[in-house]
């Protein structure tokens, strides 16, 4: 197939050389200039702009971290909506809000074009293992024609069902259950430290029993090392991904009480200068609100 | 070995039979019988008619209630537990309790040179290692105590030397298992109103981040399709008690705890609609009325 890549950032790059492993036809782009590098060295081509990486394409692959990125690649002049081919497929891949579907859903629509909404779930390390989980949601056919790609960089692909925004809420919803479980586990840690109680034992505990999943262990394991430098998702993503989560809980006027305070946190960690750090920096905030301050690495 | 159980009437006989069938010599205290109404322990069991009584010759004694005032009356009050057990004897209280009231039997029985340890049942565990116990106090009776525990089926957690460290960590697990249920409940109500099936969002879910928690697992199939499940069937009444307890330890450490309350009331508007003796997870059902669904 002939696909087009937008977005190489830290998981766009890894996917775009799944794609290229796959024998197809690539071109790649992105505003960072050689950000294209590594995949030029592997066969792609690099595109000079939006219209170029559109040009005779089956489907183009955008995984951008903004909604305003993703709507300015699409309607600009000779952007998205001008440049691809009708009838050929946007595959949108990042975590994208409701509001930016439903006007991409529309604009495509108007120009002929499809759009299937795939977003994943998966850190850098699983995307250039081609190992991401997939929550495809668009016409059938046109998800099965982006099937061959979603396989090289998929290990499993939901199927959501014909309308984009399902597979958009779907991963909202699913970003929403990590950052609650990030503030259940401050909160536990931060109960156990003013009691006496060991954060490590409190850490054996739970990941034994019931709660033994990535989401625990990692950042359960980071909270208790306090290693916040070290970044898996930095506060700032979650807290722009937070805020596209309040605004599909608005849309659909859905009281979300828990996320409401996964979103407190993150702005509370912003206000301490702990934007830059991993999300499990959120227990440092909790810990601020306990009364417990303590710097990172501090062992009394 | 000679166990005493000390419970509530109906609500300690699946213990009590457990540990007949572990061939234990039990006797058991339930409480001043009704009059007319005959108490009586599941067979083979000796029903104990004061707490002297259920105390006397036992190497353990088991406090199995749910209520604080009742475990420190049990305990403290005139011929109860404290003044009737030798320094051979273990006490062990496996119910859930506030850590204040935990540290002070501790200190109580520590006083005394008696042996007391708290071993509170964990609200949820893991299908594959099951029932937990929590398990603090004097490390020999602890360790005296695991093959005892063992035998029982249960799963035997150490925590240490202070029984109020073993308070602590179940109702902060306690915590953390409400705090996955209401978030699981918001992020269905919200899937829902975008048409999305729950079956594919539980799938998604138990995929990636959250797979091999039994807790997201079986608690999310529950909120969908009301599966039953150890820790599942509490009901919303005694799940309250139990975030309450939570609280309270919060209170007493002046510890904010936004999310573990988020889901207390929950259970509280599940309650005023009615749910109290439903499954704890009917707060699933408040979460989708507060969302104009249903």
């Amino acid at each position: 197939m002939k696909i087009g890549f937008v977005g190489l950032g830290r998981m766009g790059r890894g996917m775009a050389h799944r794609l290229l492993g796959g024998g197809h036809d690539l071109i790649v782009y992105d505003v960072v200039p050689g950000a294209a590098e590594s995949l030029v060295a592997a066969g792609a081509r690099a595109a000079a702009s939006v219209e170029e990486v559109c040009q005779r394409r089956d489907v183009v692959v955008t995984m951008l971290v903004e909604d305003a990125t993703v709507l300015d690649v699409v309607q600009r002049p000779h952007g998205m909506r001008d440049a691809l081919p009708r009838g050929a497929v946007h595959l949108a891949m990042g975590t994208y809000g409701v509001d930016a579907v439903l006007t991409l859903m529309r604009v495509h629509e108007a120009a002929g074009q499809h759009l299937v909404a795939a977003p994943v779930l998966g850190r850098p390390d699983l995307a250039a293992q081609g190992q991401l989980g997939i929550v495809a949601a668009g016409r059938p056919q046109d998800v099965e024609r982006c099937e061959p790609l979603l396989r090289l960089i998929g290990r499993r692909i939901f199927r959501a069902g014909d309308t984009p925004t399902l597979s958009t809420a779907i991963k909202l919803a699913n970003n929403h259950l990590l950052g609650c479980a990030l503030v259940a586990m401050a909160e536990g840690f931060s109960l156990a430290h003013k009691c006496g109680v060991p954060p490590q034992l409190l850490y054996d505990l739970f990941t034994t029993s019931g709660f033994d999943a990535p989401a625990y262990k990692g950042y359960g394991k980071t909270m208790v090392e306090e290693g916040y430098d070290t970044i898996g998702s930095p506060i700032t993503v979650g807290l722009k991904d937070a805020l596209l989560i309040r605004a599909a809980a608005e849309y659909a006027a859905v009281p979300m009480p828990s996320h409401n305070v996964y979103h407190d946190r993150l702005l509370g960690a912003v206000a301490h200068g702990d934007g830059a750090r991993d999300q499990a920096v959120l227990a440092r905030e909790q810990n601020r609100v306990a009364g417990i301050d303590r710097a990172p690495g501090a062992t009394s | 070995m000679r166990v005493g159980v000390i419970g509530v009437r109906h609500a300690s006989d699946a213990l009590v039979t457990r540990l007949l069938q572990g061939g234990h010599s039990v006797a058991v205290y339930t409480g001043t019988r009704d009059s007319g109404n005959a108490t009586t322990a599941p067979g083979g069991a000796r029903q104990a008619d004061t707490l002297a009584d259920v105390c006397r010759g036992a190497d353990v004694v088991l406090s199995h209630l749910h209520d604080d005032a009742m475990l420190l009356e049990v305990a403290q009050g005139a011929n109860g537990v404290i003044a009737s057990i030798t320094g051979d004897t273990i006490h062990v209280a496996l119910g859930l309790h506030r850590a204040k009231t935990i540290a002070q039997l501790g200190a109580a029985h520590a006083a005394r040179d008696l042996r007391f340890v708290a071993a509170p049942v964990l609200l949820a565990a893991a299908v594959d290692v099951g029932e937990t116990v929590v398990a603090a106090g004097p490390q020999a009776a602890v360790d005296a105590l695991a093959p005892f525990f063992q035998a029982l089926g249960l799963r035997v957690f150490p925590a240490g030397e202070k029984p109020e460290a073993a308070s602590i960590l179940a109702l902060v697990h306690a915590g953390l298992v409400a705090c996955a249920v209401e978030a699981m409940a918001e992020a269905f109500a919200l899937v829902r109103k975008y048409g999305v099936d729950l079956h594919v969002m539980h799938d998604v879910i138990t995929d990636g981040l959250f797979a091999g928690s039994d807790v997201y697992r079986r608690y999310g199939a529950s909120l969908i399709d009301g599966a039953p499940g150890d820790g599942i069937d509490v009901t919303a009444a005694r799940a309250l008690q139990i975030l309450d307890l939570v609280m309270a330890a919060a209170d007493d450490a002046k510890v904010p705890l936004p999310s573990v309350d988020a889901c207390r009331d929950r259970l509280l508007g599940a309650m005023a609609h009615g749910g109290g003796e439903y499954r704890w997870t009917v707060l699933n059902r408040e979460q989708a009325r507060a969302s104009g669904l249903d």
